[in-house]
């Protein structure tokens, strides 16, 4: 089984982005009065980066399990057959 | 509902079942069955970063700047983002240094600096006592609010008198809590497991009475969000909140907020308490990196429309700091009302508890506990110190500083407090705690940060904020003179504290950050880089900085004490600040885990690291300054001064270093050692050569000698031998003189061959030629022999560079070979040539006996010679072979047998052709 990668040496990079898109000129693009679905564009936008972020801090420091996905796994386990095979 | 004693008597509930989730908690630990264990709890117990700050004020703050309120929740999360990296490190750390607090934590890093962890309580304790206060407002307000139901305001007058302020009894009652929670007992880990569940309770109680209200004005007296948001959006005032524009201080402030607020949520007092001294598993922060910031998001979703919702529904007299409150007063829902009260109770309760207790321990530990174990003798502070078990003395301290602390709180918000929104108080404290930030993020990652740096850098960055900050309070307060804030100190309108050499833009949060902060850091490491460490500052930034890089127990550390200190008595010591029970379980543990038997070992011996264990256990009771004061009382008249460690440091420091080099030497002679024993290998290998060859070569030698000998002899003793014999003799000498002049040159050749001293005269050959000149020279030996030589030439010239003498000595060896192995008379000899691009190759065909396969490969080594069982040994050296190998290889060539016993032999030679084109001549 391929062991999974720790993904923990991206979070600063992950911190940096958000840091950036917090800060003037990213604002600014959603400093308006104008209600978008009747919630503040300014509002709606920080609350959802703010989630958004919440969900890859998670990801990044939980790295899924890895026999669940379509996996570099299972051609390995093919290899290990044939493997068996010719040498029975 | 809401009268003052419903009111009294739902505290005294609440506080009631906090004690009894702590006592549950505590109880559940000494059982080992801890109930704080995992990570939910922890990162509720990090939410203790949400006060009655966020609980009250940020509904304020938001009602007049929008979301101006977000980025002190925003930095938390940018840092739990890198809590994995950083939190953590700081966590093993403490872990392995049994550090107390943030400032046994700073001083510790810097070599255990008592003057450090000193200025660092000191800055904690003034930094944090306006944050204290905030909550002391909060609640006492709350509660008078409540009082006054159904009137919305607190009522405005002078202030009570001390016997008649809420504020007060508030304080003490808080003090009296906190005692009760945090100074119950003394852990060698200052770790407080009842503190945290009940901690963890309150955040969960403030989240959910948070939300209750929210959703109820929200959805009950509004129509969703998108209503309030609507309504606020057609008053041109109240849509300001909804963009940046209310801001104060616009973008500059959103980031400096941002920035204070990431280093709070690391480094003020009681976050470091319960993320750093109280984590149970470093694992935890896992989990805690993405669930604390969830939670932030949760408290802070229904603040802004709880802001514009009171502003909507209260007339403005109402103070927007209450609106958690009075909305909910307001439409008469007594219940939630009261929820809400509680939650704002539980916001309180929680941080001051956790921050006076954070406090309280620093002080015992850091400025009292030093103080009276240093300004005393050891003698005298035996008479001052009662002997026995000082924990309950140390806890008799620390109920003492938790009173003074919360009363000096008090004062401040009765001397200052009063005058400002919540929000303003709390991030005073911000700008205070994050002075720490550079001493601690610059000391665990770089090693050359010194002591004298982090002094110089702590102490400007803290007068700074001092005279930014708290010098205007002070002053807008009236108890100093306004002209300072407005005209600049002496009138000097450069150091005005709000526009510090004429920076004027910021609002005041931001222009003491934006000064207090770089100077801060530029101090640190400029000074560290010119200052000089102690030794004990080396070894400590070492095992800050490597903390990840895990050293066995003892390898690699330094024990700094010497001398002989007995086990019991230094059992004794620990017993005296953890209790009996206590040390008596650390020691065993330790006897466990390193193999001991105390009963064997009475002396706790340097390299045992016992003495340092002990210093540990102590200094999780009184910090690691103090521990290492009493540490020193144990070493009596052998105690050593703190230049007798830094000599003992220096010394084995240096020592480590020669034996570094040593080593080095060492692998050096060994690599020399292991050449010289392969170079005398090879000549006791050259020298069996040797030996063999002589022995042979005078084997060879004495065998025509003995015949030359034996028949000179039989003539010089008969003189009248017959002319006949005399001939024969004559003969046989003479043959066997040719036979010794062949081998002395034969073995003279060799050795030239081998030491390549051969004078090799290489030049275009016809080999057809050569090989017909070496028949004419063996003519003479085939016609005695009766033996029939045949040639097999191409028609052309076959050209090589070749030394012409010695490639004809070989072909004539060969020949001579053949002849001398074909049967007389019967003997048939071919030599034939053929040449091809590359390759000249001569081979010589007879059909002598044959020689076995077995010895084809040793045939032509010296002194080979195939013996046959008839014949006996045949005639010659046994060197020709060897020397024609050692011709033939020098000119690049090969030489090899084909041969098989009755079938012949054919030896063959080949010779490079160097110089194509030569060859077809005619």
């Amino acid at each position: 089984m391929k062991a999974p990668v720790s993904r923990a040496p991206l979070l600063p990079f992950a911190a940096t982005t958000l840091l950036l898109l917090l800060n003037y000129p990213w604002l600014s693009l959603f400093d308006s009065k104008h209600l978008v679905a009747d919630i503040p564009p300014l509002f709606l936008y920080l609350f959802v980066l703010w989630l958004v972020f919440i969900l890859t801090v998670r990801f990044l420091l939980h790295p899924g399990p890895v026999d669940e996905g379509d996996s570099p796994v299972r051609p390995r386990t093919g290899t290990d057959k044939a493997r068996g095979n010719r040498g029975a | 509902m809401l009268s003052t004693p419903v009111v009294v008597v739902t505290i005294a509930l609440y506080l009631g079942l906090l004690f009894a989730i702590a006592f549950v908690a505590d109880h559940r630990a000494k059982q080992g069955r801890s109930l704080i264990a995992n990570p939910y709890i922890y990162t509720l117990s990090i939410a203790v970063y949400c006060t009655a700050w966020t609980f009250f004020g940020s509904v304020g703050w938001a009602a007049k700047t929008g979301l101006g309120f977000l980025p002190i929740y925003l930095g938390p999360t940018l840092m739990a983002a890198l809590w994995w990296l950083v939190l953590r490190k700081i966590v093993h750390i403490s872990r392995r240094q049994r550090i107390t607090s943030i400032a046994d934590f700073i001083g510790s890093r810097y070599g255990k600096s008592a003057q450090l962890t000193g200025l660092v309580t000191v800055i904690a304790v003034v930094g944090i006592l306006p944050y204290i206060s905030l909550q002391l407002k909060a609640v006492s307000n709350s509660f008078i609010l409540l009082q006054g139901y159904p009137a919305l305001e607190v009522p405005v007058g002078s202030s009570p008198l001390l016997w008649h302020d809420t504020a007060f009894y508030i304080a003490l009652l808080l003090a009296a809590f906190t005692i009760l929670f945090g100074t119950r007992h003394i852990d060698v880990s200052e770790r407080h497991e009842g503190m945290v569940a009940a901690i963890a309770f309150e955040s969960i109680f403030k989240l959910v009475a948070f939300l209750a209200v929210g959703l109820y004005v929200t959805f009950h007296l509004f129509d969703g969000p998108g209503d309030i948001f609507r309504q606020a959006a057609h008053d041109p005032e109240l849509a300001k909140l909804l963009t940046l524009e209310a801001l104060p201080g616009g973008y500059a402030s959103w980031l400096s907020l941002m920035l204070i607020s990431m280093s709070a949520i690391l480094f003020l007092p009681r976050q470091f308490q319960v993320a750093v001294v109280e984590n149970v598993n470093e694992e935890h922060l896992r989990q805690a990196s993405w669930l604390f910031p969830l939670y932030l998001l949760l408290i802070n979703i229904f603040v802004l429309p709880l802001a514009l919702g009171g502003l909507l529904l209260l007339d403005g007299s109402v103070d927007p700091d209450t609106f958690v409150l009075t909305l909910p007063m307001a439409q008469q829902a007594e219940g939630l009302a009261l929820l809400a009260f509680i939650g704002g109770v539980s916001a309180a309760t929680g941080m001051v508890i956790v921050a006076t207790i954070a406090l309280a321990t620093m002080i015992s530990n850091e400025l009292i506990l030093p103080t009276l174990l240093r300004t005393r003798r050891q003698e005298e502070a035996k008479g001052l110190l009662p002997e026995g078990d000082l924990s309950r003395w140390v806890l008799r301290i620390r109920r003492g500083s938790i009173l003074v602390i919360l009363l000096l709180a008090y004062l401040y918000f009765r001397l200052i407090g009063e005058s400002y929104a919540l929000v303003s108080i709390g991030l005073v404290s911000f700008v205070a705690a994050a002075q720490f930030a550079p001493a601690i993020l610059i000391g665990i990652y770089w090693k050359g940060a010194t002591r004298q740096g982090a002094l110089v850098g702590l102490l400007a960055g803290f007068v700074i904020w001092g005279y930014t900050l708290l010098l205007p309070a002070l002053a807008k307060s009236g108890w100093l003179p306004i002209s300072i804030v407005e005209e600049g100190l002496f009138g000097i309108a450069v150091l005005k504290p709000y526009a510090l050499f004429g920076l004027a833009e910021l609002d005041p949060i931001t222009h003491a950050v934006f000064w207090s902060l770089p100077i801060n850091i530029f101090l640190l490491v400029t000074v560290s880089l010119y200052s000089n460490p102690s030794l004990i500052e080396k070894v400590q930034a070492r095992e800050f900085v490597d903390a990840f890089k895990d050293v066995e127990p003892g390898r690699g550390r330094i024990d700094v004490w010497r001398g002989t200190v007995t086990v019991a008595s230094l059992k004794a010591l620990v017993a005296r600040f953890t209790g009996e029970e206590a040390a008596e379980r650390a020691f065993n543990q330790f006897a466990l885990e390193r193999g001991f038997n105390f009963e064997d070992q009475t002396i706790a011996e340097p390299h045992t690291h016992l003495v340092s264990y002990g210093e540990r256990l102590i200094a999780g009771v009184i910090g690691a300054a103090s521990a290492r004061v009493m540490i020193s009382t144990l070493y009596k008249g052998q105690t050593l001064n703190i230049d007798d460690v830094m000599d003992i440091l220096d010394e084995t420091s240096q020592v480590v270093e020669y034996s570094h080099q040593l080593e080095e030497k060492t692998r050096q002679y060994e690599a020399a050692t292991a050449k010289l024993r392969a170079a005398n290998e090879r000549l006791q290998q050259l020298d069996r050569l040797k030996d063999d060859f002589v022995s042979t070569v005078s084997h060879e030698l004495r065998t025509p000698l003995t015949s030359i000998r034996a028949f000179s002899e039989i003539l010089l003793s008969e003189p009248d031998l017959e002319m006949d014999k005399r001939q024969e003799f004559l003969q046989i000498i003479v043959d066997e003189s040719q036979r010794l002049t062949r081998l002395i040159n034969d073995v003279l050749d060799l050795a030239k061959l081998d030491a390549d001293n051969f004078q090799w005269t290489l030049a275009d050959t016809d080999l057809k030629q050569l090989v017909h000149d070496a028949t004419k020279a063996v003519y003479q030996l085939y016609q005695e022999r009766g033996i029939r030589l045949r040639t097999e030439f191409p028609d052309a010239r076959v050209m090589a560079k070749m030394d012409r003498d010695r490639i004809l000595q070989v072909v004539i060896n060969l020949l001579s070979n053949a002849a001398k192995f074909c049967p007389e008379n019967r003997g048939r000899v071919k030599v034939s040539l053929r040449a091809d691009a590359h390759w000249v190759t001569v081979c010589v065909d007879d059909n002598g006996p044959g020689i076995p396969a077995s010895f084809h490969d040793r045939l032509f080594d010296k002194f080979q010679q195939v013996e046959d069982e008839q014949q006996g040994k045949p005639k010659g050296s046994g060197l020709g072979l060897a020397i024609c190998k050692g011709i033939i290889e020098h000119h690049g060539g090969r030489i090899w047998v084909d041969s098989a016993p009755g079938a012949g032999s054919r030896f063959y030679f080949s010779l490079p052709r160097r110089q194509s084109g030569a060859d077809t001549g005619p």
